[in-house]
């Protein structure tokens, strides 16, 4: 099987994310934070120091300020319904996935103003658009790092500084990015930044994080027990406890520990290069293809490792399940969950067919689909003469 | 002797801290007469208090208390 569908969740994981989960899972998985016995105490320091290693990676002074979620939707949603109150104003793009969109939507009926900045149909958007739509209500900007469609990346830095010269915070979804494109909260001044654990981060699924800056202020939204302050019946006012109610995925904590120790010891800088290598064969390769349309920008430095693509004449489904089927190819097709992405480039309802390749593949696995595509393509094209002549 | 801190998280910065300073340490139950936190705290020798006060500073963790 030839894994192309990294965008979604990243497979194979590192060798040392399996072992740490296992190990972890055996051994380990007392309740973090509730306990005092031995095997509990380990499960707070495996905890910890996932922490630890996630703040290094991303450049966060305190580690504290990353708070686990079970993926980047739980963390994103926490940001949003934590930060905005009826009243408020929300600018976001046309290029969000339905963790931005829909609780964005469901805010809307409850008072809260939403301004989406349209991005071109390679999704480009223009940071001054930004400047133009902000008020005196605006309370944050919402915008995705990558879109999981297109694969375009947003021009975030400058978008922070138009939002902070108007005291905006920013939180980034940085869903498609984390791990795969380089990221220093410090330096990128972003006051919230969603990840997913399993994506780019290899940790395994049911893991994510949000990172608040220190002087960010959100309501939370999970309510419940924490192991601290037990006594009182509102939630810790300090971090993480405020915001981690329940009892954390200690084995996947630890998984997605692991991976990042992995992107530590790998550096995100060589991983990126070797994603833009084969985004940029991807790209070069479909476009070459009759029948093939590629979508987005072609350089693939501006883009995260994803390629979308449709056949002419093709319904993306069946291209998808010839690729599963015949060449043991998995892509994924549809939508992306970003219904407005896919209206934004015209892709709106069949979607298209989307190839994100990882640091694991390889060129040959890139040579290998191109090659399927080849046949898939011109097999439609024959079928589609055949059908003339009748 | 024990230093209690709020959270979790704080108990193992302090530990960390502890370790690289060489300081010999155990984490133990937090005293039900102490805190309603069902966590842990740092256990240390007595000989070792202002140390652990002064590294504490250094590393800006605040603790609850000295017991």
């Amino acid at each position: 099987m030839i894994y192309l569908d990294n965008a979604a969740t990243s497979h194979p994981k590192p060798e040392s994310v399996y072992e740490t989960v296992d190990n972890v899972l055996r051994n380990f998985s007392a309740n973090p934070g509730r306990s005092g016995h031995k095997m509990a105490a380990e499960a707070d320091r495996i905890i910890f120091e996932a922490r630890e290693s996630i703040a290094k990676l991303f450049g966060v002074e305190q580690s504290d300020h990353i708070v686990f979620t079970p993926n980047a939707t739980g963390a994103l949603n926490l940001a949003i319904q934590g930060m905005l109150d009826p009243g408020d104003h929300c600018i976001t793009t046309t290029t969000e996935h339905n963790s931005v969109v829909r609780p964005l939507h469901f805010l809307s009926q409850c008072g809260v103003g939403v301004d989406k900045i349209r991005a071109t149909p390679e999704g480009v958007i223009d940071p001054e658009r930004f400047r133009r739509t902000i008020n005196l209500r605006t309370k944050l900007i919402v915008m995705t790092h990558a879109s999981n469609v297109l694969g375009t990346i947003t021009p975030v830095a400058e978008i922070i500084r138009i939002a902070h010269e108007a005291g905006v915070p920013v939180l980034l979804d940085a869903a498609q990015t984390a791990g795969s494109v380089p990221i220093n909260v410090a330096e990128l001044g972003v006051d919230l930044l969603a990840c997913p654990g399993h994506k780019g981060l290899y940790g395994p699924q049911g893991t994510g994080f949000l990172y608040i800056a220190p002087d960010v202020s959100l309501k939370p939204i999970l309510f419940g027990g924490s192991g601290s302050r037990s006594d009182h019946q509102d939630m810790p006012d300090f971090l993480p406890d405020r915001y981690e109610a329940g009892t954390l995925n200690t084995p996947g904590i630890a998984g997605l520990g692991a991976g990042v120790e992995f992107l530590l010891a790998t550096g995100v800088e060589n991983i990126r290069k070797h994603e833009i290598r084969l985004c940029g064969k991807l790209l070069l390769g479909l476009s070459a293809i009759e029948g093939v349309r590629v979508f987005g920008v072609r350089d693939p430095s501006k883009r995260s490792s994803v390629v979308l693509f449709d056949i002419e004449g093709m319904d993306p489904a069946a291209v998808g399940d010839a690729l599963d089927s015949d060449y043991e190819i998995a892509a994924r097709v549809g939508l992306h969950c970003a219904p407005d992405a896919h209206k934004t480039i015209g892709t709106y309802p069949t979607g298209g067919v989307r190839l994100s390749p990882g640091y694991f593949n390889t060129e040959d696995d890139v040579d290998a689909t191109l090659e399927a595509v080849r046949a898939i393509s011109a097999g439609c094209l024959e079928n589609s003469l055949v059908r003339r002549m009748q | 002797m024990i230093f209690v801190f709020k959270s979790t998280y704080l108990t193992f910065k302090a530990e960390r801290a502890l370790k690289t300073a060489g300081i010999p340490c155990k984490l133990v139950t937090k005293p039900r007469h102490i805190s309603s936190d069902c966590g842990l705290a740092v256990s240390i020798s007595p000989d070792h208090e202002t140390a652990v006060r002064s590294l504490m500073g250094s590393f800006s963790i605040p603790f609850l208390g000295v017991w």
